[in-house]
């Protein structure tokens, strides 16, 4: 019995020794895999802030559009070529087919007089 | 137990009980076996516990001190409100010697030529014969410049790694940026208002991608520096500004300041380019300030819209006589001084609201003190000491008080938002700080002075700011340049302020030509209607769909109601 109970807890000695420099053998991989990953982060971090460096300096405004100017058929945009969404709801598409063009005041509002004008 | 250990018996039955001296060794043995056996289990419970540990909790200090050298600069990147970059650093090399381990100097140099430019070649060469043990050859070369170099494999040569700021857009944000000295500390503009936040920050966060965001749009600063680029060529003038700014937040836009400097090669720029004609150069802005003026009047002078005024005599102040230039009528109400720009009913206003409280409206708006702003070059307004009524009148219509152009876009701003102003910044701002604010008018005063800009530009003397759709206001103003005590008539500063849509405002948009020369399209004239407010009209045109505000239909009921003018007819 006593020697059993020696041989147990030799054994469990030798576990916790040998467990012991297993972790800490796993600890040091681990470490070297980290750096080498941290690394590696800070080179590609390096490329990236290089890039948009270069990225920026090709969206330059003048550059743009000089190269809008020579390779696209295209003309700046004019304030009558835009409009508001609000414009395109049925009601108001509708107003704006019968009339052809600019509502004028009694055509949207036919109810309404127009009574701040008088002279 | 005890037989195992002790051979040599102590005992000779192999009890503990035996003896004294068995019973003392029996105890320290077991003590120090069940010591040990605690410690063993300690061990192994820690171990347990270690092994299910989650990594990420491992003690933060770790990682520094596997980082420290990989720090990628010590200078943050900055960037414009949508995130473009333009300042960064960017790493380079830096060509040095070690002349005791040059072998042949002049094939050295003759081999560096081929890849690179060296300044001061004899200085180098004569440097590089000496005894010295380091001699700079050339600073912040290109990665390509520096391969060219590794390729010749000249013993003696080597590199030093360096940063160097980069600016990637050249002029754009020449006066805002400031500049960096030669070892990289800000010495200008907002690189050198965050001088102290990179030093702070510049440890903990280098991995973090916070960047100081500015509240520029690098898209609204080309257009506005286009434009003003234009009109000072053509009407050749010494000088130009213009700023954009947010009328609700009192973010800048855009701020430009002509003539400029290419950020990247600031040993070249004139005192004159680097001059901040927007921030830091004072001006009498003439009829400009008439908004103040306006504004003063409806908040303390009780004025109404029909009150009228005779402008058929000019004005004799002491020894001032103030006059008016082609005005179409000799009666106006109060509403048309301001549209056609009278300077005798404006000076009619200003007497009627009281000087005192002229005094305290111009304080309240910020247009006698320094401005506050995060850049270092700030201007002083220069206004008299005396305040008498002289002065009274002649500030009414912008003369005898000199200020910055952003003081003017700044009280525009606080007038017509509704009456809040609040410190003009340029950094992007969040939206969490909503209660720094002070009231400087009512809010019926800031709708009528909405109004009567409207007008000016839609009947009055700024007509040709107007972009149909996009309900510009504003007002324009030519002033004669002082000069000895008198004003010089032959040149003057020509301005427009002015803001859109008048409805809601939401930017306010000045332009300044210093001394402009009258040419055949403009048939001579040089006021702020012909030169200013045109620029003014094509950078609205062009920023209004950028900055993601439609055209409304001018001739709307609502809009028309709200903009309604009708010039005042005496009965007959």
């Amino acid at each position: 019995m006593k020697n059993n109970l020696n041989i147990i807890i030799a054994s469990m000695l030798v576990l916790t020794i040998s467990g012991l420099f297993y972790v800490k053998d796993q600890v040091k991989y681990l470490k070297q895999d980290l750096a080498e990953i941290n690394r590696q982060i800070a080179d590609s971090k390096m490329q990236i802030h290089v890039l948009e460096a270069e990225w920026q300096y090709l969206n330059n405004p003048e550059r743009i559009r000089n190269l809008s100017e020579n390779y696209l058929d295209l003309k700046p945009v004019n304030v009558s070529q835009y409009s508001d969404p609000e414009n395109f709801n049925p009601v108001n598409m509708a107003i704006l087919q019968q009339t052809n063009n600019t509502p004028t005041i009694a055509s949207i509002y036919p109810n309404l007089k127009p009574v701040f004008i008088s002279y | 137990m005890v037989n195992w250990i002790f051979d040599t018996s102590y005992s000779n039955t192999g009890n503990c009980n035996e003896s004294a001296e068995v019973k003392i060794s029996c105890f320290r043995i077991k003590f120090v076996l069940v010591a040990f056996c605690l410690i063993f289990i300690a061990i192994i419970i820690r171990l347990c516990d270690l092994s299910q540990k989650d990594g990420n909790k491992l003690n933060r200090s770790i990682y520094k001190k596997v980082h420290t050298k990989t720090v990628l600069h010590s200078r943050p990147t900055i960037v414009d409100r949508n995130g473009n970059i333009i300042a960064i650093n960017l790493k380079t090399a830096s060509l040095y010697a070690n002349p005791r381990k040059v072998i042949d100097t002049e094939k050295a140099m003759a081999l560096l030529e081929k890849a690179i430019v060296i300044n001061n070649k004899d200085k180098i060469a004569n440097r590089l014969n000496s005894n010295r043990s380091f001699v700079w050859i050339r600073r912040n070369l290109t990665p390509k410049e520096k391969y060219e170099i590794n390729k010749l494999g000249i013993p003696g040569f080597y590199f030093k790694n360096e940063e160097r700021r980069i600016y990637p857009q050249n002029n754009l944000f020449s006066h805002i940026l400031g500049s960096v000295n030669l070892d990289g500390h800000g010495i200008a503009g907002i690189e050198r208002y965050f001088e102290q936040d990179f030093e702070v920050h510049s440890n903990d966060d280098f991995y973090s991608d916070k960047r100081p965001t500015l509240s520029v749009d690098i898209r609204v600063q080309k257009v506005v520096r286009d434009e003003l680029q234009n009109v000072m060529q053509e009407f050749k003038a010494i000088g130009a500004s213009a700023i954009v700014m947010d009328a609700n937040s009192f973010e800048v836009l855009s701020m430009v300041s002509l003539p400029d400097y290419d950020l990247n090669d600031i040993g070249k720029a004139t005192s004159n380019e680097k001059f901040n004609r927007s921030t830091y150069g004072v001006y009498e802005m003439g009829s400009t300030f008439k908004i103040f003026n306006m504004a003063l009047g409806y908040e303390f002078g009780q004025l109404k819209d029909n009150d009228l005024f005779d402008l058929s005599k000019p004005l004799k102040v002491d020894r001032f006589t103030i006059r008016d230039y082609s005005l179409k009528k000799n009666i106006m109400d109060a509403r048309e001084v301001f549209i056609y720009s009278s300077n005798i009913g404006t000076a009619g206003i200003a007497l009627k609201s009281g000087c005192e409280k002229q005094r305290y409206l111009l304080k309240k708006l910020g247009l006698l003190d320094k401005l506050e702003l995060e850049i270092t070059e700030k201007g002083t307004p220069l206004y008299p000491r005396n305040w008498g009524k002289t002065s009274c009148i002649t500030m009414s219509y912008g003369h005898g008080i000199a200020v910055t152009p952003m003081h003017v876009v700044t009280a525009t701003a606080s007038i017509i938002n509704g009456g809040i102003l609040k410190k003009p910044t340029f950094i992007k701002a969040d939206n969490e700080d909503k209660d720094n604010y002070t009231r400087v008018v009512s809010e019926k005063t800031s709708d009528k002075i909405r109004k009567i800009m409207r007008m000016a530009v839609e009947h009055g003397t700024g007509k040709k700011a107007n972009v149909s759709g996009y309900l510009v206001g504003g007002k324009t103003g030519s002033a004669d340049k002082p000069k000895k005590g008198k004003y010089n008539t032959k040149v003057n500063i020509s301005s427009f302020v002015g803001a859109f849509p008048m409805n809601k405002p939401q930017y306010v948009v000045l332009v300044m030509v210093d001394e402009p020369i009258g040419n055949e399209r403009t048939r001579g004239y040089t006021t702020g209607g012909y030169v200013a407010a045109p620029v003014v009209g094509k950078i609205i045109e062009k920023i209004a769909p950028i900055l993601n505000i439609s055209p409304v239909d001018e001739n709307n009921y609502f809009l028309r109601k709200e903009f309604w003018y009708e010039p005042y007819e005496p009965k007959k």
